[in-house]
C-alpha cells in the first residue's frame, strides 16, 4: 500500500511538472521504476553556472513524502554547498523537510542554491573561498570540473 | 441337413458294394475337370445315360450295369464336357430378369441334364473330387463372365449426371446377375443332389416346396456359393466411386425419410413404423430369399417357373414366386417421407442381397457416414436460430432421434437381422445395436459359418439393453451435433439477447466436458474477431456485444469461466478504443438523459446507454462475496465446488458477474473513469437551468459504492454546490432586487477546486449590456453575502433561455450557450429599435464579430454555427452572416440545421481533447528525453505508456508522426541513440 501512495504521489508530481514546463528545471523517472528520476538544472542567469546543465539524481524514499528524497548532483560540481561526490547540503532536504515540499520546489530550491550559496556551512571550502574572493579562478574551475564531466 | 442324411447313407451303402468290385482308382487319372476346356472334347455320339445306382427309375435309355473303368472314365469325360458347355455362359451380357434368362435359354437339352445329374450324383458320396469340381468349376464360370460381362456394365462414369438412375440401374443390372447365375446353380448343380434320390422323391413338385426351402437354407454350398458371388460384385465395384453414389443418392433419400427438407417446407410427420416389413417378412433367412423379391422379379406374382425336362421331372425355381408383401407397398401411407424410405429400404434391401450392404460391408461405412450427415442437417433444419426460451430443442431432438431416425437405422441396418415369419406388420423385435457390434457379430457368425445373422431375434432382456444403449449414444452424439450448432451461432445468439435465452440453455448440456469449453471458447473468439473486433465496429456496437456477452455468458456459466476466457480478447480491444471511456460513461451516467428524452429513445446508442444506466441501478451483486477474495474460505458453503480445470491463471470468480463492474476493470485506474464522469457531471449540473438533480444524486451514491468515497468526493462537492448554489442565489436576487430587472438571471456557484478546470481562459467574450450589469450586480451581492470572497465568471458554460424576434416569426431557444446568446445579440441594433431592421436584414462579418465580442474563434464559429442551425443567422458570404428574417421552406433550414450541427460539436470537442492530450504527450516527451537522454522511439513509447495517466493509447504510427511534427517545431531532433532534444541556443 505504501508503494502505491508513493507512486500515485509521484505520478501526480510528475503530472504537474509536466503541465506547468517550469524554464529551466526539469525533471523525468528514470525508466522503468518512478521511484528514481533524473532531474536537469540550467544554471541561473547571472551567475557563474549561467549556460551550464547540471544533472541530478532524486530517489524517493518508500514513506515520501514523510521523508526527503535523496539528491545528488550527478555532473561534476563545483559549488560551495556540493561535495566532489555530488552530495548536497540543504537544509530542506535535510531537517527542513516538509511534506508539501516537491519535485518542483526542490528543482528550483537547487537551482536558487547555485546563484546564492550558503558558504557559512561549505562542503567545499575551497569553493566557498573563492566565491567572494576570485570569482574569476572560481569560474575557472568551475568550468574545468564540468567539462570533466563531459569526457 | 436332415433331408439328406438318409439318402446320403443309402448311396454310401451302395458305394461301398460297387467299389468292391470296381475299384475306383481310375478317376484320380481323369484329367483334371478344371483345366479342361470345353472345345478340347470331341463330343460323344451319343448322350450317357448315367443312372447307375438309381435303380428302377431312370427312363428307357439302357446303360450296362458295370462299366469298365474306362468306359467309367469316358464317360465322366463326356459328362464333363456336356455339362460344362450346358453350364457355360454366354459371352454376352445377361438378360434384365430370371424369367428372360429362362426363356432365352429355353429347355435345357436333356443330354446336359443328365450329364450334370452324373456328374454330381456319380461322385457325389465318393469321388468328392469330382462333384466339387464341377461345383468349382462353376463357380469359376460365374466368376469369368462376371468379371467379363457384367463389371464392365457397372461402371460408375466420373459425372454422374442422374445418380438415383445411376445406381437403380446397377443395382438391377447386379441383382439379376445374381439370380441368374444363382439360379443355374441350384437348379442344375444342388436340386439334383439333394433330391435325386429317386426312392425318396419319385418325382418333384411344386407341393415339396417347403422341404426344399430346408434344404437351402441350411446347405452351406448356397451359402458359400452366394459368398463367393458377393465378394466379386464387392469386389468389382469401384471403390470411391461406388461409395459415393450410394451415399449421394441415400443421403437425399434419408434425409427426406427423416423429415430433412431441403425445401423447408413442412411434411407430415408419418412416422409409421411399418417399414420393416417390406423387405423382411418373407422367410427365415435372408438368404432364403435371395432369388426373389426383387422387384425385377415382382411381375411373376407367386407363379413358380417350372422348367421340365423330357423326362417330365420338373425343375421348380423354387424361389422365384414373387415378394409376397408387394401388396404391403401399396398399403403404405402415402407421403413423400414414407416414399423415400421405401426406396431406401428397397435400395439397401437390394445391396444387402448383394453382399454390399450392413454387417460389416462396405454399404455400412457409406450408411452411417449418410447418418452422421444426416443428424447434421437435420439439427441446422430444425434448430439453426431458434432460441426461444424455455428451450425444447433438446428434448424434441432426443425424441426425433428415438423416434425417427433409430427407426431407419433400424429397418435399414437391420432388416437382414429380421425375422418375421407371420409377415406381420410390428417388428417389434428388431435386434438394434451398434452397427459396429453388428458387423462385428456377423463377422463373428460368419467365421463360424453361418450366414444366418441373427436367429434369436427375440426381444430378449440383451437385446433391450442394447438398444436402449444405442438410442442413449445416438441422443448424446445428437446433442453434441446441437452444441456445435449453437457454437457456431453463439455470436448470434450473444448479440440477439435476451430473446436467445433458448440457445444458451441448449449450450449448457454441452459445455460438460474441457474439450467441448475449449471448442466453444476458441470458435467464439474467432467469431469475436471476425465479426466486432474490427477498426469498422462502432464502440457502441462493441461495448453492446460485450454486454450481451456478459449477460449470456452469465447465464451459460454462472461461475464466469468461460466469460473470463472469451472476453479478455475484447476488453483488451475496448481498452484500445479511444472512445470507449468516453461511451461507457455517457452510458452509465445517462439515466436523465433517458429521462427527459423518453419518448424517442430509438437509436441504439440509446439503447446501450440506458441498459447501462439501468445496470448500474441494480448495485453491485459481486461486491458482497468478493471482498479480497475472503470467499475461498467460506467454510459454511456447502454449494462449494472447484474451480473447472481449464480457468485462466488470473481468473477471478466474481469478476464480470456485474457488467458495470466489469466494464469499470477494464482499465488498471480508475482516474479515467472518475475523471470522465466528472466531465459528464458537469455538462450535466451546467448545461440544465435548474438546481434540482435528483437523478444525478442517485447516480453519484451509485458510483460512491464502486469507487469509494475518497474516489467520488468531487462529485459530492459538485452537488453541494448546486444546493448552496441555490441559496445562494435566492438570497443575492432577493438583496439586489433583480427580480424586477431584465434579464432574469441566475447562477451557479462552483467551488472551484473540485470541478475539472474551466477550459483556457481565452473562452471569455464581452457579455451584452443587460446581461453585463446583471452581473455586476450580482457580484455584489455575492461578495455581500461571503466576505472577502470573489466571483469569477464562466462564461462559456450557463445556458440562455432567449427569445429572437424576426419580422415574420418569434423564435424561442431555450438552450442557447452564453456566447451563442451575446453572438445574437451582437445584430440586435439596439441604439435604433424601430428603424431599419424588418426592412433589410442585418450583416455582420466574422472579423466585426469577433472584434466587438472580443470571442475566440473556435467559440465564435461555433456560436454561429449554433444560430444558423436554429435559422436565425445564415451564412450569406463566406465570413459573412445576415439575420435570417424570412424564413425559407422549412425542409431546406431542417437540412441545413441537421448538415450542420452535429459535425461541429463532435469535431470542436474532439479536436479539444486530442490537442489537449498531445500537449501532455510532447510534455512527457521532452521531461523524458531531456532528462534520460536521447531515446529510440520504442523506448519513448514505452516510457509513455508507463507514465501518462491513463494509459498511452497510441499506435507506433501515430507516435513516430507526432515525433515528426515535434521535429518540425524544432523542439527535438534525431540523432545517435535515438531522438534527443533540440539544445536551446
Amino acid at each position: 500500500m505504501a508503494a502505491d501512495s508513493v507512486n500515485k504521489r509521484l505520478q501526480t508530481e510528475l503530472m504537474q511538472l509536466m503541465m506547468s514546463s517550469t524554464p529551466g528545471i526539469s525533471a523525468f523517472p528514470q525508466e522503468g521504476n518512478l521511484t528514481r528520476w533524473t532531474g536537469t538544472i540550467n544554471g541561473p542567469e547571472g551567475t557563474p553556472y549561467e549556460g551550464l546543465t547540471f544533472k541530478l539524481s532524486l530517489e524517493f524514499p518508500s514513506n515520501y513524502p514523510m521523508s526527503p528524497p535523496l539528491v545528488m548532483f550527478t555532473t561534476p560540481m563545483f559549488h560551495p554547498n556540493v561535495d566532489m561526490a555530488g552530495r548536497i547540503c540543504l537544509d530542506i532536504l535535510k531537517d527542513k523537510w516538509s511534506a508539501v515540499y516537491n519535485v518542483q520546489s526542490i528543482l528550483l530550491s537547487l537551482q536558487s542554491l547555485l546563484g546564492e550559496p550558503n558558504n557559512l556551512s561549505p562542503l567545499n571550502g575551497q569553493a566557498a573561498e573563492l566565491w567572494d574572493s576570485d570569482p574569476k579562478e572560481y569560474k575557472r574551475l568551475l568550468l574545468l570540473r564540468h567539462r570533466s564531466g563531459d569526457a | 441337413m436332415s433331408a439328406s442324411t438318409s439318402a446320403t447313407t443309402l448311396s454310401e451303402a451302395r458305394r461301398r458294394i460297387f467299389e468292391s468290385v470296381f475299384p475306383p482308382n481310375i478317376s484320380a487319372s481323369l484329367p483334371t475337370p478344371l483345366a479342361t476346356p470345353s472345345s478340347s472334347f470331341v463330343p460323344p455320339p451319343t448322350p450317357t445315360r448315367h443312372s447307375t445306382r438309381l435303380n428302377p427309375n431312370p427312363p428307357a435309355h439302357g446303360v450296362s450295369l458295370l462299366p469298365s473303368q474306362a468306359a467309367v472314365a469316358q464317360k465322366q469325360t463326356r459328362a464333363w464336357h456336356l455339362a460344362t458347355s450346358f453350364l457355360t455362359f454366354p459371352d454376352a451380357p445377361l438378360p434384365g430378369t430370371v424369367r428372360e434368362w429362362i426363356e432365352a435359354r429355353g429347355p435345357p437339352p436333356k443330354d446336359a441334364i443328365e450329364a450334370i445329374r452324373y456328374l454330381v450324383l456319380n461322385y457325389e458320396d465318393g469321388n468328392v473330387e469330382g462333384r466339387e469340381n464341377l461345383q468349382e468349376w462353376y463357380v469359376c464360370e460365374v466368376r469369368r463372365h462376371f468379371l467379363g460381362w457384367v463389371k464392365p456394365a457397372c461402371r460408375i462414369p466420373e459425372n454422374i449426371e442422374d445418380p438415383p438412375a445411376l445406381l437403380e440401374r446397377i443395382l438391377k443390372m447386379l441383382t439379376a446377375a445374381q439370380s441368374i447365375y444363382l439360379y443355374q446353380f441350384r437348379v442344375y448343380l444342388l436340386p439334383t443332389f439333394g433330391e435325386a434320390s429317386p426312392r425318396k422323391t419319385p418325382r418333384r413338385s411344386t407341393k415339396k416346396k417347403p422341404a426344399e426351402k430346408e434344404v437351402d437354407m441350411n446347405d452351406p454350398r448356397i451359402r458359400a456359393f452366394i459368398r463367393s458371388l458377393n465378394s466379386i460384385i464387392s469386389f468389382s465395384l469401384p471403390d470411391p466411386a461406388w461409395s459415393e453414389l450410394v451415399y449421394t443418392v441415400l443421403v437425399d433419400l434419408c434425409g427426406l425419410a427423416v423429415g430433412i427438407n431441403p425445401d423447408g417446407e413442412e411434411l407430415e410427420s408419418d412416422e409409421e413404423t411399418e417399414t420393416g416389413d417390406e423387405m423382411t417378412d418373407m422367410d427365415d433367412s435372408i438368404y432364403d430369399k435371395l432369388p426373389d423379391s426383387f422387384l425385377t422379379e415382382t411381375d411373376l406374382d407367386g407363379d413358380s417357373i417350372l422348367v421340365a425336362d423330357d423326362d417330365g421331372d420338373i425343375l421348380i425355381p423354387e424361389k422365384l414366386d414373387g415378394i409376397p408383401d408387394f401388396e404391403a407397398y401399396k398399403q403404405q401411407p402415402k407421403g413423400p417421407r414414407a416414399e423415400a424410405r421405401r426406396k431406401v429400404l428397397k435400395i439397401w434391401g437390394a445391396m444387402e442381397k448383394l453382399g454390399i450392404g450392413g454387417g460389416g460391408r462396405r454399404g455400412e461405412r457409406v450408411f452411417a457416414e449418410i447418418i452422421n450427415t444426416l443428424i447434421t442437417a437435420y439439427i441446422e433444419q430444425s434448430f439453426a436460430g431458434r432460441w426461444e426460451s424455455p428451450s425444447s430443442a433438446g428434448k424434441e431432438l432426443e425424441e426425433w432421434v428415438e423416434a425417427v431416425l433409430a427407426r431407419l437405422i433400424e429397418d435399414v441396418l437391420f432388416s437382414s437381422a429380421v425375422t418375421d415369419p407371420d409377415g406381420d406388420a410390428r417388428l417389434e423385435k428388431l435386434s438394434p445395436r451398434e452397427s459396429l457390434r453388428a458387423s462385428r457379430e456377423s463377422q463373428d457368425k460368419r467365421r463360424r459359418g453361418g450366414m444366418d445373422l441373427d436367429d434369436g431375434a427375440g426381444a430378449g432382456e440383451e437385446e433391450q439393453k442394447r438398444r436402449k444403449e444405442d438410442l442413449e449414444s445416438w441422443k448424446k452424439i445428437a446433442i453434441g451435433r446441437l452444441g456445435r450448432l449453437r457454437v457456431k451461432e453463439l455470436f448470434d445468439i450473444v448479440v440477439e439477447w435476451p430473446h436467445s435465452l433458448g440457445g444458451v440453455e441448449d449450450l449448457k448440456a454441452y459445455i460438460t466436458t474441457p474439450q467441448t469449453r475449449q471448442h466453444l471458447t476458441t470458435t467464439f473468439s474467432a467469431a469475436l474477431s471476425q465479426r466486432i473486433l474490427h477498426p469498422a465496429a462502432a464502440t457502441t456496437d462493441v461495448l453492446t456485444a460485450y454486454i450481451r456477452l456478459v449477460r449470456a455468458f452469465t447465464v451459460l456459466d454462472p461461475r464466469g469461466v468461460i466469460l473470463d476466457r472469451v472476453s479478455r480478447q475484447i476488453r483488451r480491444y475496448l481498452r484500445d478504443r479511444d472512445d470507449t471511456i468516453k461511451t461507457v460513461t455517457n452510458g452509465i451516467m445517462s439515466e436523465s438523459v433517458i429521462r427527459d428524452k423518453d419518448a424517442t429513445p430509438s437509436s441504439e446508442e440509446e439503447d446501450l446507454l440506458s441498459e447501462l444506466a439501468k445496470e448500474l441501478g441494480k448495485g453491485i451483486p459481486s461486491l458482497m462475496d468478493s471482498s479480497g477474495g475472503l470467499e475461498e474460505l467460506d467454510f459454511e458453503d456447502m454449494q462449494w465446488v472447484p474451480d473447472p480445470v481449464d480457468v485462466g491463471p488470473e481468473f477471478r470468480r466474481s469478476k464480470g458477474l456485474d457488467v458495470v463492474g466489469s466494464l469499470l476493470s477494464l482499465f488498471e485506474t480508475k482516474d479515467v473513469w472518475v475523471k470522465q464522469m466528472q466531465g459528464v457531471l458537469t455538462t450535466k449540473l451546467l448545461s440544465a437551468p435548474t438546481y434540482e438533480f435528483p437523478t444525478e444524486i442517485r447516480t453519484v451514491e451509485l458510483l460512491r459504492l464502486r469507487f469509494g468515497d475518497a474516489w467520488t468526493q468531487a462529485y459530492n462537492v459538485m452537488l453541494k454546490d448546486m444546493q448552496d448554489s441555490k441559496r445562494a442565489d435566492a438570497l443575492i436576487r432577493e438583496s439586489q432586487n433583480m427580480g424586477q430587472y431584465y434579464p432574469e438571471f441566475h447562477s451557479k456557484i462552483l467551488s472551484r477546486m473540485y470541478w475539472p478546470q474551466p477550459t483556457e481562459s481565452s473562452e471569455k467574450f464581452r457579455p451584452p449590456k443587460p446581461v453585463a450589469i446583471a452581473m455586476k450586480r450580482y457580484e455584489k451581492g455575492f461578495s455581500q453575502l461571503k466576505k472577502k470572497r470573489l466571483l469569477s465568471w464562466d462564461a462559456t458554460k450557463g445556458q440562455v433561455d432567449m427569445q429572437v424576434e424576426l419580422s415574420d416569426r418569434v423564435l424561442r431557444i431555450d438552450d442557447a450557450t452564453p456566447a451563442a446568446a451575446a453572438v445574437i445579440y451582437a445584430f440586435h441594433t439596439e441604439d435604433d429599435p424601430n428603424a431599419p431592421l424588418h426592412d433589410k436584414p442585418v450583416t455582420r462579418t466574422f472579423t466585426q464579430l469577433q472584434e466587438s465580442l472580443e470571442m475566440s474563434s473556435p467559440l465564435l464559429t461555433e456560436s454561429l454555427r449554433f444560430l444558423v442551425s436554429r435559422t436565425v443567422l445564415v451564412e450569406s458570404a463566406p465570413g459573412e452572416y445576415t439575420v435570417l428574417e424570412t424564413r425559407p421552406s422549412q425542409s431546406q433550414a431542417a437540412q441545413a440545421a441537421q448538415h450542420q450541427r452535429p459535425a461541429g460539436e463532435n469535431i470542436e470537442a474532439i479536436d479539444r481533447q486530442k490537442r489537449e492530450e498531445q500537449f501532455l504527450v510532447a510534455q512527457f516527451i521532452v521531461g523524458m528525453l531531456t532528462n534520460g537522454g536521447p531515446m529510440p522511439m520504442e523506448r519513448i513509447r514505452g516510457m509513455l505508456a508507463m507514465l501518462v495517466p491513463g494509459g498511452f493509447r497510441w499506435s507506433s504510427e501515430q507516435l513516430l508522426e507526432f515525433l515528426g511534427e515535434m521535429k518540425e517545431q524544432r523542439r527535438i531532433e534525431p540523432g545517435v541513440g535515438g531522438w534527443r532534444v533540440v539544445a536551446r541556443q
